[in-house]
């Protein structure tokens, strides 16, 4: 840089500071007079090295703070080469060097998002209306024939389109930087007559080098600086043709030209559409060449410099004042309807259009809807007609009804048996009372027989004990279970459930209840009346989320916690129930291999369902009949197992492909094809657990079920979870094309639980005190103390269920308070260590805030603390 | 085996054939509609397919099928599983078409190939660029023979993309598509397809209007599954050519299935064919279940073994014992014998199956026009319900005979026109008479005709009659004599003659419609498991997994846990115990008391003399087996642990939540 442009900024910049208050409007007026202290400006801000750049972007925001609007204009003019300047370093990840440089693009927003009270700006734009003046036409000039009273009312709605608020931002981020530059853009194009010309050309500078940086395009530059590619907004883009827009037609001819090509690239590669669709219209109503501006200052497009109308607001001129073009020459021929570009472009869509054209195919589409109402008002006669109602509501399943059947003959003797509770080979059971048989009246048996059972095993929860017309004193001995309260809500709960159950099989049962005592139908009729109003119940129920249980814990039971490794060896040892007919069950099911292997050849997948594990099952079926084939077996319930992996190994080792694939679904398709080419390929799948945790998602699901459709692809699985067939939707179902084979095995869980998180096996609590109290040790006193706090901390917000976690300006704060770090970076390095031995976790809040936690259950914490306390 | 394969790849020829031809005609619309579009909007059809899904799939191959052979070998199938982004759509479009380019001619350059594999970034003008060269291609060479009438009405064949579920693709996208086309419309011709499940109002509540403007929209209404099952039913049911049928049992519950769950046609192919897999395995005897001229060969064939089998066929026992005591022995002992009459039977079955679809079809002329449909209006309803029993015995035919009767001439003349053109098309010979009668009921009706101006003649002169008279005796008494006449009347020729037509349709029906079931040896063709059927097609995984737990008698045949009147044993398995402790609590359940009560439970059935000391041992055990049960209940979702309370578990299921 020459000592001559330095010494002007430097001049300017020490200028300012010294101007009394007073002087400012003089002083604004003749800013504009020193020749050449805008380019030093300009290479000042190109060069993020400058040292200089501080004091001018500082310098540049107390110019744009003070009142007075032509030094406001000043430094938009730099907005532009800000802008690019900005992106460019962004996209080079070289945030250090365009700290001032954001923070004035923030300070400006900032000023600009508010009005002078410091209210949010709202921006609207009046969507012109045929029946109002407007500055496109004259109402009166259009004809009385077209302007009936009627159809004036029909235009006579104004539509006014309003803006978000924009709310004040601090930083950048990823998310919201582009919102900002838009709207700074938008700020910029509404001072646009103001700007001279070397900030034309800075903006289309920056709109070409915006879209082509790092793109092959960029060889065919004169511009050789190497730089990354730099994402960018269709919004933002959208606003950038704006500027240029008026660019092209004041003296920037070729340069607009070329930005503007260079932007329907970029838009094209993105596929934006809304950029694209602004920038094919303003090409397309280019003129062939340039407009006459030899005359320098003379602009093409003349933008009325004042608004007419004082209310309307400020940006709703600046889009309106673009559109004021009047012409000075008639050489131009840009139709009028081109220079609406830069209004929003769905109104932009429409008028592109002629009128003519939109109107007539309104009327085809209406035509449409009127073909398609008739023919749906056809559809429902036809299906009335054919199917009568009552074909339509005979779906229940013989075998549900014949259940419920029993289920109500099974209630009428209840009544009967609980009178005479000397059958019961149990001396501890007490006289029940035919009262609780009326509590629970024709809920579903379950309860029924479960209420007995509790009662025979003695703990009773309060709810039940209740109902005992002469409470035993047996069980008030045992009255530590009184705590055991369910409320009455949930009582009433399943009665709704159980009335849902029965609603639709009530004559039936009603037969099968003639027996029992009237008391007991009595109940039941009252149930009936409840059914009208059964759906508010279930809501009322369910509102009040306030569930009663006893606040007994494992722990206070002191009995030590199981882990893994005993609970095994102690079942091994415990012996099996029924093994004899579990094996017979086993037997039975063996028999159908053959069968299976008929219909998996045929093209059917085969899935397995009901009680009991089918693992063996399936291993038998491996071993017996898939010996000498190809095939793959999936433990689904193994927590860590993926469709990618289950992929893989078909890619690997079925089809002895080596190289990977960008995405699962290129995966399958690479199968897809080898399946298909080759047709002596013969792959049979089995999966245990088709619904474990980490196969049921949609979209696993989809690539299993694109998988089993190929026809030499045999799929056999077991599914267990109650709602495993829910995963499927009608697609899925008829791509998986399954048979259905019930085969409940009574087996136990074995392999499938030992990866189950469960509550009351001892795990992951042990080992984490243990790893935390052995990483601890091993760190300063200080981190120790870093730690503490942090622990602390969530220990008093446990009760806090929504506790996002402490968060990391918070923790700096408490941490200095406590002496034990004395900057920032060094609480940083801190968490570093603790992050890497998983003793915290972090996230981003909503408001993109650093939040810190301990990933460790409560007592675990507690437990450790009490430790800690005890070592000090 | 060969038969069943055989069998299924008739059927799918036929659904195949039948969606074609269905879809010609969508054809032949598109492209004369296609002449009149705007040069700034983007042709359109959309296609309203109904509900189901699963037979799009095939809808829109022989459709894409169809075009590529008549319009342009441009076509692009898009779903919106593979489109969350407007790139991605932009890349799967491209590589479908250039792909299909590499296609048709996939020896005129390699360096293309290379080109799509390298996956140039994907933009419209590349796919214009594309096009243009394509076409260029085309052109200057010779023009293909397969375009060679198509390319004369379009200088260029525009590119087709089908968007396969349209409601499931995100607005955005296809916003974002749409405008980005309509902008090279021009130079690229572009056609749209959507396939929309629901009502043909969801294009414009997907797209707003600035969008939806761009497209010029036509609508096509494809056929509605319910036709689709019809003629399906029709073509492989009510034809004697295939000698499988399905039971009546069987049919109502694969009709059911389709009309209350899926209305899936694909999803009705599929239980067929399990039908005939499940026949041929389960049924040795269905080696006979195949064209007469095999039939014959392989009864011939038959070892010992096998006319055992059909000995043992109840219908074939039926059978022997209505013969004479001779025969009977003969029957049961020589195999040739057996074999003969065998053979004879098949040809019986085989003979009543031909009658049968006829007097079937003819009987649906004529109930389903009746008010009300007694008997149904789908042929189907018909040949369940005379599948079922006897069907004159049923009061719904004795009501639509009432019906049938009140018929008025001309409908009866129509009807039994068709009937004649059914009779005469049916390849049964025994029919020659029946159509002779009926011709014959024809020329009477005609008769009647000439008659009928007679009578007219006669009613208007007593109406005269009774204008004349005008005292009040008088007038009485004409009006009785009316009233009289009218009664006589019904025994006019006219009605003398319905009764004849009714009265004999009701006999051939009574003699051609007998239930399959009464036929002798109709083991072999009909398949009657529906039990089998619905278990594998329609299962109920909720009521097993319900069943096991609450009633582990179903399964384990022990007697320990046999349950009378609902009373369960407490030695049964532990997670049936767990589980029914679990029903009795609410939302959340405390694992401590629930640990509890199961040892409470336990306990007992070891029995009341364990005493304290031992229990420390056996309490580890049942405390292992209360952990496992509890997993297992977690993993078959009826728990999850809850974080609300500590040690707390939360119900999943029924008065949980």
């Amino acid at each position: 840089m020459l000592g001559l442009e330095r010494g002007v900024v430097e001049e300017w910049l020490s200028e300012f500071k010294a101007l009394p208050e007073t002087q400012i409007t003089s002083y604004a007026a003749t800013l504009h007079r020193k020749k050449t202290l805008v380019p030093a400006l300009y290479k000042v801000i190109q060069d993020p090295n400058n040292e200089l750049l501080e004091p001018v972007c500082h310098q540049l925001f107390e110019l744009y703070r003070s009142s007075e609007v032509r030094l406001k204009r000043f430094t938009l003019q730099f907005l532009p080469e800000l802008i690019w300047v900005y992106l460019r370093l962004t996209a080079s990840r070289d945030r250090q060097s365009n700290g001032c440089i954001e923070a004035l693009l923030l300070g400006i927003y900032n000023l600009e998002i508010a009005d002078k009270d410091g209210n949010n700006k709202v921006l609207s734009f009046t969507i012109p209306s045929l029946s109002k003046p407007s500055i496109y036409h004259e109402p009166s000039t259009i004809g009385s024939m077209a302007l009936t009273e009627g159809a004036l009312c029909q235009h006579d709605l104004i539509r006014v389109v309003y803006s978000d608020l924009h709310p004040q931002r601090e930083t950048f981020t990823a998310q919201n930087r582009f919102e900002v530059l838009s709207f700074l853009m938008l700020c910029y194009n509404s001072a646009i007559v103001y700007m001279p010309a070397s900030s034309y050309q800075s903006l289309c500078r920056m709109g070409s080098r915006l879209c082509v940086s790092g793109f092959p395009r960029q060889h065919e530059k004169r511009w050789k600086e190497h730089c990354g590619r730099v994402v960018l907004d269709p919004d933002f883009m959208v606003q950038l043709l704006t500027g240029v827009y008026y660019a092209i037609y004041n003296g920037q001819w070729d340069l607009g030209q070329e930005v503007l090509e260079d932007i329907i690239y970029r838009a094209q590669l993105e596929l934006y559409s809304q950029p694209l669709l602004v920038a094919n219209a303003m090409k397309n109503s280019l003129p062939f060449d340039a407009p006459d501006a030899s005359q320098e200052g003379q602009k093409v497009l003349k933008v009325e410099v004042t608004p007419t109308v004082p209310r309307i607001s400020r940006t709703a001129i600046t889009t309106a004042s673009i559109r004021r073009h009047r012409w000075r020459r008639e050489g131009i021929k840009v139709r009028k309807d081109k220079t609406q570009l830069t209004v929003s472009v769905k109104r932009f869509v429409k008028k592109l259009e002629n009128i003519s054209d939109d109107e007539a195919q309104e009327i085809l589409e209406e035509k449409n809807y009127v073909a398609a109402l008739g023919i749906c008002a056809q559809d429902p006669v036809g299906n009335g007609s054919s199917v009568s109602g009552g074909e339509v509501y005979s779906f229940q399943t013989p075998k549900r009804s014949s259940k419920m059947a029993e289920l109500a003959a099974e209630l009428a003797q209840t009544p009967g048996q609980s009178v005479a509770p000397d059958h019961s080979e149990c001396p501890e059971k007490t006289a029940k009372t035919p009262q609780s048989s009326k509590r629970s009246g024709s809920n579903k048996v379950q309860q029924r027989l479960q209420s007995k059972k509790k009662e025979y095993v003695a703990t009773t929860p309060y709810r039940l004990r209740k109902r005992l017309a002469a409470p035993d004193p047996y069980l008030e001995s045992e009255s530590e279970y009184s705590a055991s309260c369910s409320e009455e809500e949930d009582e009433e709960d399943q009665k709704e459930v159980s009335t849902v159950l029965s609603g639709r099989k009530t004559p039936a049962k009603t037969k099968a209840l003639s027996t029992p005592p009237p008391r007991n139908t009595l109940a039941k009729k009252i149930k009936e009346d409840k059914m009208s109003n059964l759906v508010e119940e279930y809501f009322e129920a369910h509102s009040s989320s306030k569930v009663l249980t006893s606040d007994r814990t494992l722990q206070k039971l002191r009995k030590r916690r199981l882990n893994q490794q005993t609970l095994h060896d102690i079942l091994k040892k415990a012996p099996l129930a029924y093994a004899a007919e579990i094996k017979e069950l086993n037997q039975q099911h063996e028999s159908l291999f053959s069968k299976w292997m008929l219909q998996l050849h045929l093209g059917f997948n085969i899935v397995l369902y009901g009680l009991g594990s089918k693992r063996d099952l399936l291993e038998k079926f491996r071993t017996s009949v898939l010996q000498d084939s190809v095939h793959l077996v999936v433990n689904g319930y193994f927590p860590s197992i993926t469709v990618r992996s289950i992929l893989n190994s078909i890619t690997e080792e079925v089809l002895d492909h080596i190289g990977t694939f960008r995405s699962p679904l290129d995966q399958l398709e690479f199968i897809i094809k080898r399946f298909k080419e080759d047709s002596s390929l013969e792959l049979y799948v089995l999966i245990h657990n088709l619904d474990s945790q980490m196969l049921r998602g949609e979209r696993s699901q989809q690539i299993l079920a694109q998988l089993s459709s190929l026809p030499s692809i045999y799929l056999i699985a077991s599914i267990d979870h109650i709602n495993a067939p829910l995963m499927w939707d009608q697609a899925k179902l008829s791509l998986y094309n399954w048979l259905w084979y019930e085969t409940t095995t009574f087996s136990p869980y074995v392999e499938e639980t030992s990866y189950e998180n469960s509550l009351l096996v001892q795990q992951s609590g042990s080992l984490a005190l243990s790893s935390l109290t052995h990483v601890l040790r091993s760190l300063t006193l200080n981190a120790r103390g870093i730690f503490r706090l942090l622990a602390q901390y969530q220990l008093e917000n446990k009760d806090n269920p929504s506790y996002p976690g402490l968060s990391f300006q918070d923790f700096y704060q408490q941490c200095r308070e406590a002496f034990l770090v004395n900057s920032d970076l060094t609480l940083r390095a801190q968490l570093t260590e603790f992050r890497d031995h998983k003793l915290i976790r972090t996230k981003r809040g909503a408001d993109g805030v650093e939040y810190l936690l301990i990933p460790v259950d409560d007592s675990t914490l507690t437990d450790f603390l009490e430790k800690e306390d005890e070592d000090v | 085996q060969q038969v069943q394969e055989d069998l299924n790849k008739q059927l799918f020829d036929n659904l195949v054939s039948f969606l074609r031809r269905s879809h010609s005609e969508f054809q032949e619309k598109t492209t004369e509609w296609t002449c009149r579009v705007k040069s700034r909007e983007i042709p359109t059809a959309a296609l309203v397919l109904g509900v189901n899904v699963t037979d799009h799939d095939l809808t829109f191959r022989s459709l894409s099928e169809v075009l590529q052979n008549n319009i342009t070998p441009y076509i692009a199938l898009l779903e919106a599983k593979d489109c969350p982004g407007i790139k991605n759509l932009m890349q799967k479009l491209m590589g479908q078409l250039m792909n299909c380019y590499v296609d048709v001619d996939s020896l005129e350059d390699e360096d293309y190939v290379q080109v799509s594999q390298n996956r140039i970034r994907c933009s419209m003008t590349s796919l214009t660029n594309w096009y243009e060269t394509v076409t260029k291609k085309t052109d200057s060479e010779t023009p293909s023979k397969k375009r060679t009438s198509s390319s004369r009405d379009w200088q260029s064949p525009p590119v087709v993309v089908i968007f396969k579920d349209m409601e499931s693709f995100t607005t955005k996208v296809l916003q974002d598509f749409i405008v980005i086309s309509s902008q090279h419309i021009r130079e690229l011709p572009l056609v749209l397809i959507f396939g929309i499940a629901t009502s043909p109002m969801i294009i414009h509540s997907l797209l707003p209007h600035s969008v939806s403007s761009l497209l010029c929209i036509e609508l096509f209404q494809s056929l509605s599954c319910k036709e689709h099952l019809s003629t399906i039913i029709d073509k492989l049911l009510l034809t004697a050519q295939f000698p499988f049928k399905l039971g009546e049992k069987v049919l109502q519950v694969l009709i059911n299935i389709f009309l209350y769950h899926d209305l899936s046609v694909q999803n009705f192919i599929k239980g067929f064919q399990l039908c005939i897999v499940e026949h041929f395995y389960s049924q040795p005897l269905s080696v006979l279940c195949c064209q007469p001229v095999d039939a014959k060969k392989r009864v011939n064939s038959l070892s010992h073994d096998q006319c055992e089998n059909i000995r043992k066929l109840p219908s074939f026992r039926r059978y022997v014992e209505s013969q004479v005591s001779e025969k009977q022995i003969a029957l049961l002992t020589a195999d040739n014998f057996l074999k003969e009459i065998t053979q004879k039977l098949l040809e019986d079955l085989r003979v009543y199956h031909e009658n049968y679809v006829s007097v079937l079809r003819c009987l649906h002329v004529f109930t389903s026009s009746l008010p009300k449909y007694p008997l149904g209006k789908q042929i189907r309803e018909l040949h369940c319900a005379c599948l079922e029993n006897r069907v004159w015995e049923t009061e719904e035919y004795e009501s639509s005979l009432q019906l049938a009767r009140m018929l008025n001439k001309s409908d009866l003349v129509t009807m039994l026109q068709q009937c004649v053109e059914i009779f005469v098309s049916s390849s049964g010979n025994e029919f020659d008479k029946t159509v002779e009668k009926l011709k014959e009921f024809l020329t009477q009706f005609q008769k009647l005709e000439a008659e009928a101006f007679q009578e007219r003649d006669v009613s208007v002169s007593s109406q005269k009659e009774l204008q004349k008279k005008t005292d009040l005796y008088h007038l009485q008494k004409t009006l009785l004599e009316l009233k009289e006449s009218r009664r006589s009347k019904k025994l006019t020729k006219f009605e003398m003659l319905r009764f004849e037509v009714v009265d004999y349709i009701d006999s051939l029906v009574r003699n051609y419609l007998v239930p399959a079931d009464h036929k002798t040896l109709h083991e072999i063709a009909y398949f009657n498991t529906a039990s089998v059927l619905r278990g594998h097609l329609n299962a109920a995984p909720r009521i097993a997994l319900h069943t096991a737990l609450n009633n582990p008698y179903c399964y384990l045949k022990n007697q320990a846990l046999k349950s009378d009147g609902g009373r369960i044993s407490n030695k049964a398995p532990d997670i049936c115990i767990v589980y029914k402790l679990h029903l009795e609590c609410g939302r959340l359940i405390n694992l401590v008391d629930w640990l509890e009560a199961f040892s409470t439970v336990v306990m007992a059935v070891e029995g009341p003399n364990a005493d304290a000391a031992s229990s420390d041992q056996v309490d580890d055990i049942i405390h292992a087996r209360f952990i496992r049960a509890v997993s297992e209940l977690e993993l078959l979702g009826f728990i999850k642990p809850s974080k609300r309370k500590t040690d707390h578990v939360a119900r999943l299921t029924w008065g949980g939540c």
